[in-house]
């Protein structure tokens, strides 16, 4: 088995005539934590959403876990094997909190309703939330929906979780409840691919951070190196801002 | 004014009228139902990705936005039937008229309720696994249904009233009756008085029932 559980492949992406990926290759190994960086507009969500197939590629391959997000018949294997986390949470405001995290194993894995009951609500636990399992969505503040979220995801025993700008849209007081969920997630042995701009999340547990600008990959290198001696001069000044 | 009301007349005709309020009712109520299946099949062809479906749909919907219900009701039964030979019985023909219109007027509303569903929803559930026909089922319709219903209870209003269109061929519904219960009598006044009163107040009583419904929607 390749030891690689995610292999981006020379991936070029347009939306229309703009192009938003350019030749990026990545390789991601078994439970490491990979944070992706860079300027608003960079292709970093994209290139997640081609990961999960969400978007198509113009060029290129993804193979994860083997498979080659580019056969159709085998999308929805790929998508049961990957947690997604969205920037704005998108949790089913119809359904209650334990209905949003057992619909999915019940309907896509084939669990039976009582186990993932207790399975959501072992979830919830973990999360902290487990108080509001029969709320609705709307009436959590943003960094307990986003927890929600996650445990929606783990429900679904996933290989890897990916994170789009988790903690973007969330009030600064919510921010840590929820990297501390993730930062759990990762000591746990998750595969992890993170899109954001919490640098103190990245130091801390990331195995490798890419940085990217103009739709390529800019820079890769372990946490050390990229924020003690960065190489690109882009690199350079995207840390300056952000840091200070 | 020397014209004498002789709304007493209409004592021997209540049940004559109440026979065709019967069939007006019962009409509404089944092409209401057709329109609702045609508007949804409609809808969902339009929001395809699939040229030749959202050809069609969109075609359905211009030429049922374009024809009048009075156009189309006679086109289908004198018209049709001569160079097709299918004797549409004049209720079917009524049915099929007000149905195949308002399921088009009602793809539109669908179209509206099922695009006011943020994106986000469907990528979530594509996340999941869901199949698209899970997601849509199960995730979309759902959300796009609080937002469909109280259009949709106002274009059942309008479909209860277009009805009496059907009359033109000699269904005897409501506006029928009323115009067979002149001609024995030469009361239009009384005849279409009453008529008129009894298309408002059920009118009255459905909109106080989409207002509920529309209420009870946004407390949820």
């Amino acid at each position: 088995m390749d030891k690689n559980i995610i292999t981006v492949d020379k991936v070029k992406k347009y939306f229309s005539e703009i192009l938003v990926l350019n030749d990026v290759s990545l390789k991601i190994q078994r439970s490491n934590v990979v944070v992706i960086c860079g300027p608003s507009g960079c292709g970093k969500s994209t290139l997640l959403r081609c990961i999960n197939g969400l978007e198509g590629l113009n060029s290129g391959d993804i193979i994860i876990n083997d498979k080659s997000i580019l056969d159709k018949n085998k999308l929805r294997a790929i998508r049961l094997e990957l947690g997604m986390v969205f920037q704005q949470f998108n949790l089913f405001p119809h359904k209650t909190v334990l209905e949003n995290i057992i619909l999915s194993p019940i309907i896509n894995l084939g669990i039976n309703k009582d186990e993932a009951i207790a399975n959501g609500r072992k979830l919830l636990e973990r999360v902290g939330i487990l108080q509001k399992e029969n709320d609705f969505p709307s009436s959590l503040s943003g960094g307990q929906q986003q927890r929600v979220a996650i445990a929606r995801g783990l429900a679904m025993q996933p290989k890897i979780m990916m994170f789009d700008e988790p903690t973007s849209a969330l009030d600064p007081e919510m921010i840590k409840e929820v990297l501390d969920v993730m930062i759990e997630l990762a000591h746990d042995g998750m595969t992890m691919i993170v899109v954001t701009h919490e640098m103190g999340f990245a130091k801390e547990v990331a195995d490798k951070i890419v940085m990217m600008d103009e739709g390529s990959i800019i820079e890769e290198s372990e946490p050390k190196e990229f924020f003690g001696n960065p190489k690109n001069n882009r690199t350079k000044l995207f840390l300056s801002k952000i840091l200070n | 004014m020397d014209y004498t009301f002789h709304f007493e007349v209409l004592e021997n005709y209540w049940t004559w009228l109440a026979k065709g309020l019967w069939i007006t009712v019962y009409i509404s109520i089944i092409s209401m139902f057709f329109a609702l299946i045609i508007g949804l099949i409609i809808s969902i062809c339009r929001l395809s990705k699939i040229k030749v479906l959202v050809i069609f749909s969109q075609s359905y919907i211009e030429i049922f936005r374009g024809i009048p219900l009075f156009v189309f009701i006679i086109w289908l039964y004198y018209g049709l039937a001569m160079v097709s030979g299918i004797n549409f019985e004049p209720v079917t023909a009524g049915i099929i008229c007000l149905s195949m219109q308002h399921g088009g007027y009602l793809a539109e509303i669908y179209r509206a309720g099922i695009q006011a569903v943020s994106r986000g929803q469907w990528e979530a559930s594509f996340s999941l696994g869901f199949s698209i026909i899970n997601t849509f089922a199960r995730i979309i319709f759902p959300q796009a249904v609080k937002i469909i219903i109280p259009p949709t209870a106002n274009m059942f209003i309008g479909l209860f009233k277009d009805s009496a269109l059907v009359s033109i061929i000699g269904v005897n519904e409501l506006m029928r009756q009323s115009q067979i219960a002149t001609s024995l009598t030469f009361r239009p006044f009384e005849f279409y008085t009453v008529t008129a009163i009894i298309y408002i107040v059920l009118t009255l009583f459905l909109s106080q029932l989409a207002k509920l419904l529309e209420l009870k929607m946004s407390n949820n």
